[in-house]
């Protein structure tokens, strides 16, 4: 049992089949994971634990329906996701419109040049390098574009994966990642500029 | 050729760029200090989250265990009869 690869398809189907010891090793390969992923997400250590059971036993609920055509890390991420866009109310994965996008374009003129320079890298660094200041400009993001930021940036997922998990096309992940790292510099630059 | 608002749009998206594309962002960030610093601030972004990341509560081996048990339970409460990892 422990021998077979978790992406063999001799693996997929015992998992198909709700196969105790297949459920069994997926839960303890993977709870972990969706419990990080879930504290990434600003979620509470209690709550973290919550979602990764809850995942775990959609999990199980759908394994009959699951096709082995993503990587099982793939499916319960995209029910993390789910569960966690649930328990925030966060229905509307993408806005077509974004306050942050007026604030990136205020940035340049007509002919999309800088009105005025980004704050140096050694200044932006001192505000970014502040655990609390980093931590309220995270939280301050929409849990659709810190979730894709996170998984970016952090858990180096490949896009493709990200797109999955996110059920985003390619070009939406990229207005998710724009939306996120500008809100975040902005955030960051902004409070560098109010302590000085 | 490619303005700065254009590049800081590529550089946050992270989008795909053709070849001709990324020469000409290449270029632009060679000669245009503001989006040097632009792309310094989004290297230390990652950085600094990353370590965020990093520095936050995780699980001891205990109580992943624990919380393993417990989603195993509640999906199979008569047990898995030959459990993994266990002997």
């Amino acid at each position: 049992m422990g021998g077979l690869e978790i992406t063999s398809p001799e693996f997929v189907e015992k998992i198909r089949e709700r196969e105790p010891a297949a459920i069994e090793r997926v839960v303890r390969s993977f709870t972990s994971h969706l419990h990080n992923a879930a504290l990434g997400m600003g979620f509470d250590p209690e709550t973290a634990e919550e979602l990764a059971q809850d995942v775990c036993i959609t999990f199980y609920d759908k394994a009959p329906g699951f096709e082995g055509r993503a990587h099982v890390r793939t499916f319960l991420f995209a029910i993390l996701n789910n569960k966690a866009m649930e328990k925030r109310r966060e229905y509307a994965k993408m806005q077509k419109h974004d306050p942050i996008d007026d604030v990136v374009s205020a940035r340049f003129d007509k002919r999309g040049h800088w009105i005025g320079s980004p704050i140096s890298p050694e200044e932006f660094a001192l505000s970014a390098e502040n655990a609390e200041i980093l931590r309220q400009c995270v939280d301050s993001l929409p849990l659709s574009q810190r979730s894709a930021f996170m998984m970016k940036e952090v858990e180096g997922l490949k896009g493709e994966e990200i797109c999955n998990v996110l059920e985003v096309s390619a070009t939406n992940l990229g207005v998710l990642l724009f939306r996120a790292r500008n809100r975040l510099r902005e955030c960051i630059e902004g409070k560098h500029l109010k302590r000085k | 050729m490619m303005s700065c608002k254009e590049s800081v749009e590529a550089l946050s998206s992270g989008r795909e760029l053709s070849l001709a594309q990324r020469a000409m962002l290449r270029l632009h960030l060679l000669m245009c200090g503001p989006c040097g610093r632009f792309m310094a601030q989004l290297r230390i972004l990652r950085e600094a989250v990353g370590r965020l990341n990093a520095g936050q509560a995780r699980l001891s081996d205990g109580e992943r265990l624990r919380l393993e048990d417990r989603i195993i339970a509640s999906i199979f409460p008569n047990g898995t009869n030959r459990g993994f990892n266990k002997n």
